[in-house]
C-alpha cells in the first residue's frame, strides 16, 4: 500500500471516529504546526472559516521569514492558500507540517533595498 | 540489487549533472556505483580548502583546480571503464543551449543558487528533458522531480526570496540584532572603508536641515594628520551619539516604540588607549591582511564569548585604528568579507554598540560572523542522503514510472517517526509564466522609473533572464548579446536612462511588453499599470510584479489575475483510486465563498490565536500582523 493510501485510510478512520463523538461546534479549531527544522510543535486556534493563508502568514512572521518560505502540508498533501479548516475538515489536534525549501550554499542572505 | 529492467535503463542512460560540490560529489559517486556509464558534469568553480570536509572526492593538493575535472578523475579511479565528461564552465554559457540539453535522458541538479536553477529549468523545459532538482542546508533538504507537462516546473511555485529590509528599519528603527548587523556591514563599514562614490543612507534623518547634513558628510572625511584615535572617537560619537539624538528629536517615530539611548565614547572609554600604553604597534599583526586582528591585544581570546559595551567599544576603536594604521591602501575599496578577521571584529563591535543603544540583545563574534556572512554549516550526511534520493528518482524517470515520482523532504526532527517525507509531485501551475505562458502584471510609476530599473529589478532579478530582449509592440527597446553593433548598443544604453514614458515607444498605463530570452526559449508578456505611489516599507523597490500565484491579495492590494471563480464544490470522493482522489480533493477545493473582499475586511482579532499550552486554552488575543 503506498504511503498516500495509508495516510488516506488513517484519516478516514480518524474522521469516522470523530463523527461518532459529539462534534464540538465551536467556531475555532486547534491546529498543531510542526516546522521541518524544529522539534517543538506550535499550537494555534484558528477560526474554521478563515483562509489558512492567514495561519501561514502568521506562522512565517513568527519564524521571521517571508510567508512563502514554508510549504504547508497536511498528511503529505499541499494546503492551498484559500483552503479553510472547514474545507479540509480539520479537527482539533490535526498536525500541519511546515516544510522549508533549501537552496544550498549559504543561508538566506539579507540586503537593504533602496528606494528608487 | 537493481532489477534487470532497472539495470538496462541505467546502463544506456546519458545523464547531465550540474554542480560538482557538496551534493555533486556524493551524486557522482552514487551514480557511478549504481551502474551509470555515461555522465557529464558542469561546474564553474575551483576547489577551496573549506570544501574538503565534505566534498570528499577532493584533497588538499587539488585546491585551486576545477571541481568538475577532479571529481571526474577521482571517480574514474574506482570505475575506470565508465564515461565521464567534465566541463569547467558556467552552465549559463551559450554553449549549453537547447541542443546540448536535448542529448540527455535526465538532468540532475546539485546547485547552490536560484539563478542557475531557474536557467537550467527553462532549458530543460525547452529541450523537454526531465529535471531532478535538489538542495540542502544543514540538516534539511529536498529532492523534486520536474517533467514538462506532467508535473509543476521548478518555477511554478515561487521560491523564497532573500530577506530584504526596508531602509528605515536599518537606519532608524532596528528591532532585531540582524538589523544592527546589516547597518554595521552595509552602511557603516561601507561608508568608512568602501567606495566613497556609493550612495549611502547612513545619515538619513527625518528632520533635516541642509547645514547639518553637510556637516555630517565632513565627519567621515579624515584629514591626513588627524590622529587616528581622535578620528575613531569622532566617528563613534557621531553614529552612536549625535545621530541617535537627532533621530530622537523626531517625536512621531518614537510614539509607539522604545527610544534608543545615545552613547558617547567619553562615558564608556574615558582614557584614550594610546595614552595608556603606547601606540598601535602592540596590536598583533600576522602575515596577510585578512589575519590582522585586535582581539589578542585586548585579551579577547574566545570568539564565542559575549563582550560588554566597554569591550565592544574598545574593539570598535582599535579595529578602526588598525585599518588606518596597517591597511590604509585598501580603504576606499573594501567590501565586507566574512573571512576578513578585522572586518568581522569591527562589524561585530559596531552592531553590538548599536544593539545596546536600542536594547537589543548583544551577540558574540562567532554569532555575529554567522549572521553577517549568512553562514549555515553544511552537513555531509544530508548531502549523501539527498544524493541517494536523486538517484532513486532518476531511475524512476528513466523507467518512466510516472506514478512513482516523489518530491521528498529531508527532516531534522522525525515527524510521525519518519525523517524522510515523500510527497506526490504537483500538477503544473496554470498561472506559471515559465511553463504556462501566463501574462504578468507590473505596477510601476511610468513617469519616474527608468528602463534600467525595469531591466535590473524585474527582467534580470525577478524573471531570471540571462540575455533578455525587451519589445514594445514592434519596437525593440533593449537587448543583450554578442552580435550587436555599436550604434545599437549606444541606442540601448540611451534607452536605459530614460523614464518608461519617455522611451521612443513610450510605455504607459495599459502598455503590453514582451520580454524574451532566446537561450532559455522563454517569452513573457507583461501588462503595465501605472501607479503613482509605492509604500516605502512594503514595496521598497517602487514596483510590483504579480500574476503567477493564486494568493488572495493581502493588505487590500489588487488581487492576482488567476483566481478561479467556480462555486464551492466540496464533495466526498469515496470511489476510484484513493491516492488520486485524495490529491485531487485538496487541489480542487475552491474558495468556500465568493465574498473574498469582505472576508479580508472583517478580519478579526480572533482569526488566529497562538496557544501557549495545548492544555490551557489562552484567552489572550494576538493580533494577526
Amino acid at each position: 500500500m503506498s504511503t498516500t493510501t495509508k495516510v488516506y485510510e488513517r484519516r478516514k478512520v480518524k474522521k469516522e471516529g470523530a463523527k461518532r463523538n459529539v462534534a464540538s461546534e465551536s467556531a475555532h479549531v486547534t491546529l498543531n504546526v510542526k516546522g521541518q527544522d524544529e522539534e517543538e510543535v506550535r499550537v494555534f486556534k484558528v477560526r474554521r472559516k478563515t483562509k489558512l493563508i492567514k495561519l501561514m502568514q502568521y506562522y512565517s512572521d513568527m519564524r521571521g521569514v517571508e510567508w512563502n518560505t514554508f510549504r504547508f502540508l497536511l498528511d503529505g498533501s499541499r494546503i492551498r492558500e484559500y483552503h479553510t479548516p472547514d474545507d479540509l475538515e480539520l479537527k482539533d489536534g490535526d498536525e500541519i507540517d511546515a516544510m522549508l525549501y533549501q537552496e544550498s550554499g549559504f543561508g538566506p542572505s539579507s540586503s537593504i533595498i533602496f528606494r528608487v | 540489487m537493481a532489477s534487470q529492467q532497472q539495470q538496462s535503463a541505467i546502463k544506456g542512460a546519458k545523464v547531465l549533472m550540474v554542480g560538482a560540490g557538496g551534493i555533486g560529489c556524493e551524486l557522482l559517486k552514487t551514480l557511478a556505483l549504481s551502474g551509470f556509464e555515461d555522465i557529464h558534469i558542469i561546474d564553474m568553480d575551483t576547489i577551496e580548502v573549506s570544501n574538503l570536509n565534505r566534498q570528499f572526492l577532493f584533497r588538499r593538493s587539488h585546491v585551486g583546480q576545477s571541481k568538475a575535472k577532479v571529481a571526474r578523475d577521482a571517480v574514474l579511479r574506482f570505475r575506470p571503464h565508465i564515461n565521464i565528461s567534465s566541463y569547467h564552465a558556467n552552465v549559463k554559457n551559450p554553449e549549453f543551449d537547447v541542443d546540448f540539453f536535448k542529448q540527455f535522458d535526465v538532468v540532475l541538479n546539485g546547485l547552490d543558487n536560484l539563478d542557475a536553477r531557474r536557467h537550467v529549468n527553462r532549458l530543460c523545459l525547452a529541450a523537454d528533458v526531465p529535471l531532478v532538482e535538489s538542495g540542502t542546508t544543514g540538516f534539511l533538504g529536498q529532492v523534486t522531480v520536474h517533467i514538462k507537462g506532467k508535473t509543476e516546473c521548478y518555477e511554478c511555485q515561487t521560491k523564497p526570496a532573500p530577506k530584504t529590509y526596508p531602509v528605515c528599519t536599518i537606519t532608524s528603527t532596528p528591532t532585531k540584532f540582524v538589523h544592527c548587523i546589516v547597518w554595521a556591514k552595509d552602511l557603516l563599514f561601507a561608508k568608512l572603508f568602501g567606495d566613497k562614490n556609493q550612495d549611502n543612507d547612513l545619515n538619513v534623518r527625518s528632520n533635516n536641515s541642509a547645514s547639518s547634513s553637510k556637516e555630517t558628510e565632513d565627519v567621515f572625511e579624515r584629514s591626513e594628520d588627524e590622529d587616528i584615535e581622535q578620528y575613531g572617537r569622532k566617528i563613534y560619537d557621531h553614529v552612536f551619539g549625535s545621530n541617535i539624538e537627532a533621530a530622537l528629536s523626531n517625536e512621531e517615530t518614537w510614539k509607539n516604540r522604545k527610544r534608543p539611548r545615545p552613547i558617547y565614547s567619553k562615558d564608556i572609554l574615558p582614557e584614550s588607549r594610546s595614552q595608556q600604553n603606547g601606540s598601535t604597534q602592540n596590536c598583533s599583526v600576522t602575515d596577510g591582511d585578512s589575519t590582522i586582528s585586535v582581539m589578542p591585544s585586548l585579551g579577547l581570546k574566545n570568539p564565542q564569548e559575549l563582550w560588554g559595551l566597554t569591550q565592544n567599544s574598545l574593539v570598535f576603536i582599535e579595529a578602526l585604528k588598525l585599518f588606518f594604521a596597517k591597511r590604509k591602501k585598501e580603504i576606499g575599496h573594501l567590501t565586507f568579507d566574512k573571512d576578513d578577521q578585522l572586518a568581522v571584529e569591527f562589524v561585530t563591535a559596531a552592531a553590538n554598540i548599536r544593539a545596546e543603544s536600542f536594547e537589543i540583545p548583544l551577540h558574540s563574534l562567532f554569532e555575529a560572523k554567522g549572521i553577517a556572512g549568512n553562514i549555515v554549516h553544511a552537513v555531509a550526511t544530508t548531502n549523501a542522503i539527498i544524493a541517494g534520493l536523486i538517484v532513486i528518482e532518476a531511475i524512476k524517470v528513466l523507467k518512466k514510472d510516472d506514478d512513482k515520482y516523489r518530491m521528498t523532504y529531508c527532516l531534522e526532527h522525525p515527524s510521525r517517526k519518519m525523517l524522510l517525507m515523500p510527497i506526490e509531485p504537483y500538477e503544473p501551475n496554470p498561472a506559471c509564466y515559465v511553463c504556462s505562458k501566463t501574462p504578468l502584471v507590473l505596477e510601476i510609476n511610468t513617469r519616474k522609473s527608468k528602463l534600467r530599473d525595469l531591466v535590473d529589478r524585474i527582467v534580470t532579478a525577478k524573471l531570471g533572464m540571462n540575455l533578455p530582449l525587451i519589445m514594445h509592440g514592434a519596437s525593440l527597446l533593449y537587448e543583450v548579446g554578442d552580435d550587436l553593433d555599436d550604434i545599437m548598443v549606444a541606442n540601448y544604453n540611451a534607452n536605459l536612462e530614460k523614464p518608461l514614458s519617455e522611451l521612443p515607444s513610450p510605455i504607459v498605463n495599459g502598455s503590453i511588453l514582451t520580454v524574451e530570452d532566446l537561450q532559455q526559449e522563454l517569452s513573457c508578456k507583461i501588462n503595465v499599470k501605472h501607479r503613482e505611489e509605492f509604500d516605502d516599507e512594503k514595496e521598497p523597490e517602487g514596483m510590483v510584479l504579480s500574476g503567477w500565484t493564486q494568493v488572495p491579495a493581502t493588505n487590500g492590494e489588487s488581487a492576482s489575475t488567476s483566481n478561479n471563480e467556480k462555486p464551492a464544490d466540496v464533495t466526498e470522493s469515496s470511489s476510484g483510486s484513493e491516492t488520486a482522489s485524495k490529491k485531487r480533493r485538496l487541489s480542487e477545493i475552491e474558495p468556500s465563498n465568493h465574498k473574498k473582499e469582505t472576508e479580508n475586511v472583517e478580519s478579526d482579532d480572533d482569526d488566529i490565536m497562538e496557544v501557549e499550552n495545548p492544555m490551557i486554552v489562552s484567552k489572550k488575543k494576538i493580533r494577526v500582523e
